[in-house]
């Protein structure tokens, strides 16, 4: 009888093909659009070169500036010229070697702060050097550099599971909420309350339903993430078992959100307000460790945040998905949490 | 207990917060019979139905249903009851057989969809979408999916509420299928004609109470005044000069069309020779005259002092 009703709920999320394309597409066209943005890329700062005269310093700047990939360097005739391109945006540092050839003048725009640090520091260090050379002088340490090879982390690498738990989120928590309100408003939970199926079945089948979509959404999920090159060593599939724990909790927060509201907009967009902001706080687009310490902390208790804890644990560094009991033991308790909650808000009218 | 009463309602009561929707109402229905609760809109039909079908509890009172307690044994009385919810959709992305299939999943006895489907003449829309039919199609395809188990007894609540008349004559063709299939029927309506053209028997419902039930024919029949005397003269009369022996009241149709009267009488032959000989008296010619049996609607009136209708 049950296994009835979950064929027929599945049958029918399948044909629902608006929330088929937010639990699918939507993720994937994600992970599309910040693939095609490729933040790995290391960062450039566009240099103007304006030479008043040709002076000593000419020849060792441009050989200094061309072994550096921080730098694409173009040559400007006048500085003002300059100038007037650095402030429309066109460069991001204009360095004027003065006639006297004993003077060096950097503008740069106060916008990019994290570009004019790492440029400032490239060529004062590149102006020390000079001097010291210039005066004779032999630095009395030398610094010896080694890179010691681990795995390169990619963006894309880190943003896949993200996607993955922000994807059975937000379809779990708007698709469940806003089905269950269309049930009650058009009155279909009281005609299954007059037939001999308890209700709490019909909601468990929907439930059911809904994990099995789950599932596929996560093949999907991380199928694609691959072919837009994440690089995901671990075994892919801790990343199941992890996701149907990760959607009960989110399912139980859309039975509450339909307990809260009584239109389908009002549902979705009371998912959403709840949805969002765990989107964005949780650690799916960049690592909580950006937050300031405190909102992290609590964040951190939030189920979402532990979820891609434990999935990036698994997916991203391979590690045993034991390692991430802690993780798994919080979206647990949120499990039980919110089932008891859902079970308490549910209503038939 | 009579063995045939297939629903017993005894004393039921319902309040919500300050409104009492249901107010102490008794009775009691018999196998085979299609029985009709009627009133206007508020009137506790539906609560009393929801009740009965063990989907409410009453604050007082007990309900049987096929001898059985709907609350307390409402998975076995579930099993032998179909219901029709006043504006209850189904499933958007099954189709009507799928949905039928599903429902008839749920119960132990079950029709087969295409047969139900048949017999509510959708049989060739089986793979349709419910959005995909019309008001009157939605109404007998819910009809059939209250028979999804062959019940003993169904409860229909306003099943055609909304619809154009025709799609409620073929409803209303269904409803006495089901009589003739054997089965216990119980609606509500606020049709009144609805009533009397389906019901064996009606209980009128007014603020929560019944205020009258029996036979539609015993309903008109026990009016001070059963029948209507239609005048059509030609030209205007002192209505008073209308009142003869056996005339209740004179009505003077409000359309503003001069020479039209109704006359409640209580005995056609008693007051039908006065009226004719009044007019000769007053030298009025007749244009037209009718003579009609007075309906429930008129009970509800003389019972209530409402009209009905909305």
């Amino acid at each position: 009888m049950l296994l009835n009703l979950v064929m027929a709920n599945l049958k029918m999320l399948f044909r629902d093909r608006v929330s088929l394309f937010w639990a699918l597409a939507f993720p994937v066209m994600f992970m599309g659009v910040f693939a095609l943005f490729n933040l790995d890329r290391p960062p450039q700062v566009d240099l103007a070169v304006v030479e008043e005269a040709t002076g000593p310093l000419s020849q060792p700047l441009r050989q200094a500036l061309a072994r550096m990939e921080l730098f694409e360097t173009k040559d400007e005739a006048s500085e003002a010229e300059a100038l007037r391109k650095l402030r429309n945006g066109d460069y991001d540092v204009v360095l004027v070697l003065a006639g006297d050839g004993r003077t060096a003048r950097a503008y740069y725009n106060l916008a990019n702060v994290q570009l004019n640090e790492m440029a400032l520091s490239a060529l004062e260090r590149f102006f020390d050097e000079f001097n010291l050379q210039a005066a004779g002088v032999q630095p009395a340490v030398q610094l010896q550099q080694q890179a010691v090879s681990g795995r390169d982390i990619g963006y894309m690498d880190f943003l896949v599971p993200g996607i993955l738990g922000m994807g059975l989120m937000q379809y779990a928590i708007i698709g469940m909420a806003t089905t269950l309100v269309g049930y009650r408003s058009k009155r279909i939970l009281r005609r299954i309350q007059t037939t001999p199926l308890p209700v709490p079945h019909f909601v468990l089948a929907q439930v059911a339903a809904f994990l099995v979509l789950s599932l596929l959404q996560t093949a999907v999920i991380l199928g694609v993430g691959r072919l837009v090159g994440a690089d995901l060593p671990g075994t892919l599939f801790w990343a199941f078992p992890l996701a149907l724990l990760g959607n009960f909790v989110f399912l139980n927060m859309g039975i509450v959100v339909a307990s809260f509201t009584n239109t389908e907009p009002a549902a979705a967009g009371m998912g959403n307000a709840i949805g969002l902001p765990l989107m964005f706080l949780s650690g799916v687009f960049f690592p909580t460790d950006q937050l300031p310490p405190f909102l992290a902390k609590v964040v951190g208790y939030l189920p979402l945040a532990p979820l891609l804890e434990a999935l990036r644990a698994v997916l991203l560094h391979g590690e045993p998905v034991f390692t991430a009991w802690r993780d798994i033991l919080l979206v647990g308790a949120w499990a039980v949490a919110t089932l008891a909650l859902a079970v308490r808000a549910f209503r038939l009218e | 207990m009579d063995s045939e009463e297939v629903v017993a309602v005894q004393g039921l009561r319902k309040r919500y917060g300050d409104i009492v929707a249901v107010d102490g109402v008794s009775f009691a229905v018999r196998r085979g019979e299609t029985f009709g609760i009627v009133g206007p809109n508020g009137a506790g039909k539906t609560t009393t139905l929801e009740i009965i079908e063990g989907l409410r509890q009453p604050d007082e009172g007990h309900v049987r249903v096929l001898g059985l307690d709907p609350q307390r044994q409402s998975a076995e009385v579930k099993q032998r009851i179909g219901v029709q919810l006043q504006a209850s959709a189904y499933f958007d992305f099954l189709t009507l057989k799928e949905i039928l299939e599903l429902f008839g999943s749920f119960y132990r006895r079950r029709l087969s969809a295409l047969d139900l489907l048949e017999m509510v003449g959708l049989r060739e829309r089986a793979g349709s979408l419910l959005k995909h039919l019309s008001g009157g199609q939605q109404q007998r395809f819910s009809l059939a999916a209250a028979l999804v188990n062959d019940p003993e007894v169904v409860f229909l609540d306003e099943p055609t509420t909304g619809l154009d008349p025709q799609a409620r004559r073929s409803l209303w063709e269904l409803v006495r299928g089901m009589r003739s299939q054997g089965r216990t029927v119980i609606l509500t309506t606020h049709y009144m004609e609805e009533a009397q053209a389906l019901c064996d028997r009606v209980a009128i419902m007014d603020g929560g109470r019944i205020v009258a039930l029996d036979t539609p024919d015993a309903l008109v029949s026990r009016l001070e005044a059963p029948f209507h005397v239609r005048l059509h003269l030609e030209r205007s009369v002192d209505p008073r000069a209308l009142a003869v022996a056996g005339v209740v009241e004179v009505a003077c149709p409000a359309d503003g069309r001069d020479g039209l009267y109704r006359l409640q009488v209580r005995s056609v032959a008693e007051s039908l020779p006065l009226v004719l000989a009044r007019l000769q008296e007053l030298e009025v010619g007749l244009v037209d005259l009718a003579v009609e049996r007075a309906t429930l609607e008129d009970v509800f009136l003389a019972l209530t002092g409402k009209e009905l209708r909305d």
